[in-house]
């Protein structure tokens, strides 16, 4: 087949040339464009997710910033009520105090032990040994207000016994922890 | 006995041609009633406009999905500002979280060791002196609380009311809920022989 036949035959069709070359550039156009859809929804979904992400962060949120003034103001509340390890005078007072409010009488001098160093949490306990005697009222009154008092307390061991064979009187042995800073 | 001979062995007839055949077929005009050209034709336009579809319609659901990113670009940016402001709210009320929850878990016990006198002091029976309450929470689920006293009365008696006081203490509204199991560890004459001193313990449910 010459050239000329080849022209002769492109002139005898063509509307049939025509439609194979516009074929021909659909069929590259396609395969140039393939992943153009799979990427572009791919974006689609992440930005669809965002989005989504978005609005109900924003609509979750209604309200938080006067739930975290709440929040917020409780938890200054709170650390005004822990204990500074460090201030060991101040601390020791507190025992006393509440030994004079409830008349009791401390056995020996309140001891305040080592705060545990490298704690992962924001506050530790401080941890103390007291014992006290006196009547079984005043010594229970103690360990309500000690419980329930300035500070956060949480009682280890706690050993009530009588005083003595003649004696009314009852002695009061805690190991306890105080929430409390460095 | 040449009707014996097969058909196909036999010679074709062949008509003699009575001319030349000068006809170029090539150059003649197509004369059937539907030409060779339109089936062509026919075909190829059905096949370009197949791939015209196919690459049109993929190219309308790429436009679509532009136009569906783009607003929820759109989307992200005007909610770009109060979604910042969100997460640094949240994170401010779970650091704040964090420290409500410290203090909770701090205070977290099964019984403070004064409920636990009040409630055992208050539903002791008269034959019962107790003469030593202990209460060792080392964790809130591994805690142990102890009771020793003495009990009126001989043996049999004293058996039968410490007997009774257990299980009064297992079925207490309150401590029952709260102990288990409870245990008589002992159950002695005291040496002076007037009590039996008993020991009981009653361990934090796990």
């Amino acid at each position: 087949m010459t050239t000329e036949d080849i022209v002769a035959l492109l002139k005898k069709h063509p509307i049939g040339v025509a439609c194979a070359l516009i074929t021909l550039f659909c069929g590259v156009l396609l395969y140039l464009r393939y992943g153009e859809i799979a990427k572009t929804q791919g974006q689609l979904d992440e930005a669809s997710a965002q989005a989504k992400k978005m609005i109900a962060n924003v609509r979750n949120s209604s309200g938080l910033a006067e739930q975290l003034a709440e929040i917020q103001a409780l938890t200054k509340e709170m650390e005004d009520r822990l204990m500074k390890a460090g201030q060991l005078a101040v601390n020791l007072q507190y025992f006393y105090k509440l030994e004079a409010e409830t008349e009791v009488k401390l056995s020996s001098d309140p001891r305040q032990n080592t705060f545990p160093r490298n704690i992962k949490t924001t506050y530790g306990g401080v941890p103390f040994n007291v014992a006290v005697q006196g009547s079984y009222a005043h010594v229970m009154n103690f360990l309500n207000k000690l419980q329930n008092g300035r500070h956060f307390c949480r009682i280890n061991t706690s050993t009530m016994q009588k005083a003595g064979e003649n004696n009314s009187e009852v002695t009061l042995a805690l190991t306890l922890e105080l929430l409390g800073q460095p | 006995m040449q009707f014996l001979t097969k058909k196909s062995d036999a010679e074709p007839v062949v008509a003699p041609l009575w001319h030349a055949n000068f006809r170029n077929f090539d150059r003649l005009p197509d004369t059937k009633v539907v030409r060779t050209t339109f089936f062509i034709n026919t075909a190829a336009i059905a096949v370009t406009l197949g791939m015209i579809l196919w690459l049109g319609l993929r190219e309308y659901n790429n436009y679509n999905l532009g136009e569906q990113k783009a607003d929820a670009q759109r989307q992200i940016d005007s909610n770009q500002k109060q979604n910042s402001e969100a997460l640094r709210l949240s994170k401010a009320f779970l650091e704040e979280e964090k420290k409500v929850n410290e203090v909770a878990a701090f205070l977290k016990t099964p019984i403070t060791p004064s409920e636990f006198i009040d409630l055992v002091s208050q539903s002791l029976p008269k034959d019962i002196v107790i003469e030593y309450a202990e209460t060792r929470i080392t964790d809130p689920k591994n805690s142990i609380f102890q009771l020793r006293g003495r009990i009126a009365g001989g043996a049999a008696q004293a058996a039968g009311i410490a007997d009774r006081y257990i299980d009064m203490l297992r079925h207490h509204e309150k401590l029952g809920k709260i102990f288990d199991p409870i245990t008589l560890n002992r159950l002695d004459k005291d040496p002076q022989g007037e009590f039996m001193a008993f020991d009981i313990s009653l361990t934090v449910k796990k």
